[in-house]
């Protein structure tokens, strides 16, 4: 069953019947990792080449997605001893040519889980410029052209930020405002910074505790306006600030958010990933309400995501669930094994499910999860980094290389 | 006549970075300040600098300091900048060049990283030439790589007496504890007994004394006698009791002194443990130290670290210090506090520390 509502949500959020020619952050816009249509294979093979557009080397680990912008594939990496060398390359889309290479040297811790990298969060872009983070709590901001714009080493002015398994969350960006949510026990803050300049706009201290979620970007409702926002998650709550100013706006310490899969804005629906999944209602002019709650349908590490087939997480346990977006009852569960860092991408119907060993599971959600395909990027391939979805093609990045799937006609 | 605009422009474009310009642009980049309120300039900067012709990048490199890791970046990329443009623009990469800047050990050590980077993508056979040299070298990437090389060729000699002498030379010049434990390991196989402990400069016998309470983590800030003075005969109210210093050594690997077996376990606790080193000179150095506590470190009495972080941490040198001993006796105080969480992993109440060069080699002055 197609949800009409959910069809809504996403035709609201991604107003196009093609996919997006961008994938501008973590997930793409506000989190969504969906894109209603696109004609993207569903089979390929790496060794043959079939429907593989093309394939770049990479110079260091990273789980960190690939963005797409205006032409170009931009990708972190780092390596190096330590840990301590930051790559920002960027391909071309078209021919998988590296337009160009900038590197620079970590200024804050490097320590990180062996499985993760420095090149944890995934970068971000406004179109007209780059902002790639990392573990060390590097910002950096280059143009489209690989000139550096500005540099923060958030380290530099927050001695004690940092933890020794790595940080991970995302930077998002709108409005002219970057913001970073860095959460450790030494020194936890959000912070927005002028996409143009890089100084700090404003700065909200955060719980100490280690946090590896993502903030989210929307338009949140307030005294009868919308107004843009960043919202928060933590084990203290929900929390939406001004985009503009950092301003307090509102905050239920009610909703728990989990620490690792982030939450999920798709137009007035906000889910909150926690103890289970709770969708919030922002179409109210005056606040949000809590639409409703569903402790079993609690993701692993990837976030959650809105299908045209519904709600749909990934739990610990490899299990794929469906809950009706409007009264977040669970409609399917289809386990379909493995270990999980990326959230998957939905594409129409079909689920892009990439687990942790290089295997991309395509999976028909309209048929109740069933496998229609299972693509191998390699046995030695880790493949921890959410794909990106981008006219026509699905961007994976391993720890060694970036490929580029989509339809080669061979 | 119409022409005349759009072809002066052209020409401006295309004309040379001079070096009174590019003086300007480097001067710009090394005044980058951790706020980032003059980035405007120094993104007009960087383009000047990364327009600048090829035989530009040794002086672009040698503006990169030893101690700002912000200027570094700048600098960094404005060289990576400026050649990869100039190889765009069907330049080769002038090895000589960056040859010649390499070898010359006065020039900043990171600048001659990027310029051994560079050759290594221009020549690898002579970049692959010239690393074994590197193996003392004040970089540690360099360092790093050297030391590979001669583990490397190492396992490719039969003659343990080479092998032998190799491994002795790479132990020697490695700063990572990776390359030191598979040094340590070969030499042991041929009989040659190192100490990675001694060799990376922990202290393995201290003072220790507690617990005294940290129940709801309130010994953080809490100051108990030890902070105040040290007296290796003194006797304190503890957490449950009167405490006082006891000797420990520890023979554990990396130098891990381990705190929960001595005070039995206890939690919502604080120890403390103090050491001296001798220093025959003023010296610039770091304290090291990793733990997976909460902690407070002391040198002389002035306190140099805190870190209220509990259960994080597992590699060594998760906290560098950088500290300048005085001549004489220098007194250590590391006071380590253990929570009340009863999770498996968060059992552990231990720590390791190191005193070492900036580099990351034992001091060989202090005893």
């Amino acid at each position: 069953m197609r949800y009409t509502l959910a069809f809504l949500l996403l035709t609201t959020t991604v107003a196009v019947a093609e996919p997006p020619s961008g994938w501008l952050e973590f997930r793409g816009a506000g989190g969504t990792s969906a894109v209603p249509a696109g004609d993207i294979p569903v089979e390929w093979d790496v060794d043959s080449g079939k429907n593989v557009a093309w394939r770049a080397d990479l110079p260091g680990r990273g789980v960190s997605s690939p963005i797409v912008v205006d032409g170009r594939v931009i990708v972190t990496a780092s390596d190096g001893l330590d840990r301590t060398k930051l790559h920002v390359l960027a391909f071309d889309t078209e021919s998988g040519r590296q337009l160009w290479h900038r590197q620079s040297w970590a200024t804050g811790r490097t320590q990180c889980h062996p499985t993760s990298a420095n090149a944890a969060p995934t970068p971000a872009s406004d179109g007209e410029r780059i902002y790639a983070f990392y573990s060390s709590n590097d910002l950096i901001c280059y143009d489209l052209d690989g000139n550096l714009l500005w540099y923060r080493g958030l380290v530099l002015d927050h001695p004690r930020l940092g933890n020794d398994v790595g940080m991970s969350s995302s930077p998002v960006v709108g409005d002219g405002v970057v913001v970073v949510m860095c959460e450790c026990q030494g020194d936890s803050f959000a912070a927005g910074f002028d996409c143009q300049s890089g100084e700090t706009l404003w700065q909200v201290k955060r719980p100490p505790g280690s946090n590896w979620a993502s903030p989210v970007i929307a338009q949140f409702p307030l005294d009868g306006k919308r107004v843009p926002s960043v919202l928060l998650q933590g084990d203290d709550g929900l929390h939406v600030y001004a985009l503009a100013n950092g301003k307090p706006l509102w905050s239920n310490p009610g909703i728990k958010g989990a620490s690792i899969p982030s939450a999920a804005a798709f137009a007035d629906l906000l889910l909150v990933p926690g103890d289970g999944l709770t969708a919030i209602s922002m179409s109210s002019s005056r606040e949000p309400q809590v639409m409703w709650s569903n402790d079993s349908m609690k993701p692993g590490n990837p976030s959650p995501l809105m299908t045209g087939d519904g709600v749909c997480v990934i739990s610990r346990a490899g299990v794929i669930m469906l809950a009706d977006p409007a009264t977040g009852e669970t409609t399917s569960k289809k386990r379909i094994g493995g270990s999980y860092w990326a959230t998957p991408v939905a594409v129409g119907s079909l689920l892009y499910a990439l687990d942790d060993r290089g295997n991309m599971n395509v999976i028909d959600l309209s048929q109740g999860g069933d496998i229609v395909a299972k693509n191998s990027f390699g046995d030695d391939e880790e493949t921890l980094g959410s794909p990106a979805v981008a006219g026509n093609a699905i961007y994976v990045r391993s720890h060694k290389h970036l490929w580029k799937i989509a339809k080669t006609n061979d | 006549m119409r022409f005349i605009v759009p072809f002066t422009l052209l020409a401006l474009i295309a004309m040379p970075v001079t070096a009174d310009e590019l003086g300007t642009a480097l001067e710009t980049l090394k005044s980058a300040k951790v706020d980032g309120s003059n980035s405007r300039q120094l993104a007009e900067a960087f383009k000047v600098a990364a327009a600048a012709e090829i035989s530009q990048v040794p002086r672009i490199l040698s503006a990169m300091p030893t101690d700002d890791p912000l200027v570094q970046n700048w600098i960094r990329n404005a060289a990576d900048a400026a050649l990869a443009n100039a190889e765009a623009d069907g330049g080769e990469i002038p090895v000589e060049m960056l040859r010649d800047y390499l070898l010359d050990t006065k020039h900043p050590p990171r600048a001659r990283r990027v310029a051994y980077e560079w050759l290594k993508k221009g020549d690898s056979v002579a970049a692959s030439q010239l690393l074994p040299e590197f193996y003392n070298d004040a970089n540690l990437e360099l360092r790093y790589d050297a030391v590979a090389t001669l583990i490397d060729e190492s396992n490719n000699l039969d003659d343990d007496a080479k092998r032998t002498e190799l491994l002795k030379l790479a132990f020697a010049s490695a700063r990572d504890a990776s390359q030191l434990s598979t040094c340590a390991t070969a030499l042991e196989q041929l009989g040659v007994e190192v100490d990675i402990v001694e060799q990376l400069g922990y202290i393995t016998t201290w003072q220790i004394i507690g617990p005294f309470d940290n129940v709801k983590s309130i010994g953080f800030d809490a100051v108990y006698p030890p902070e105040q003075s040290f007296d290796n005969e003194g006797q304190y109210d503890g957490k449950s009791g009167e405490v006082k210093w006891i000797e420990v050594t520890s023979d554990a690997p990396m130098g891990v002194v381990d705190l929960a077996e001595p005070f039995d376990n206890e939690k919502g606790a604080v120890a403390y443990a103090y050491a001296t080193v001798e220093s025959p000179e003023d010296y610039k150095a770091n304290l090291r130290y990793t733990s997976h506590n909460a902690t407070k470190l002391w040198l002389n009495g002035k306190l140099v670290a805190e870190n209220n972080v509990y259960h994080s941490g597992g590699e060594g040198d998760q906290y560098i210090v950088p500290v300048t001993l005085k001549q004489g006796e220098n007194e250590i105080l590391l006071k380590v506090c253990q929570n009340e969480q009863s999770e498996p992993w968060a059992q552990s109440w231990e720590f390791a520390l190191r005193v070492c060069d900036p580099l990351g080699g034992k001091l060989r002055k202090v005893e």
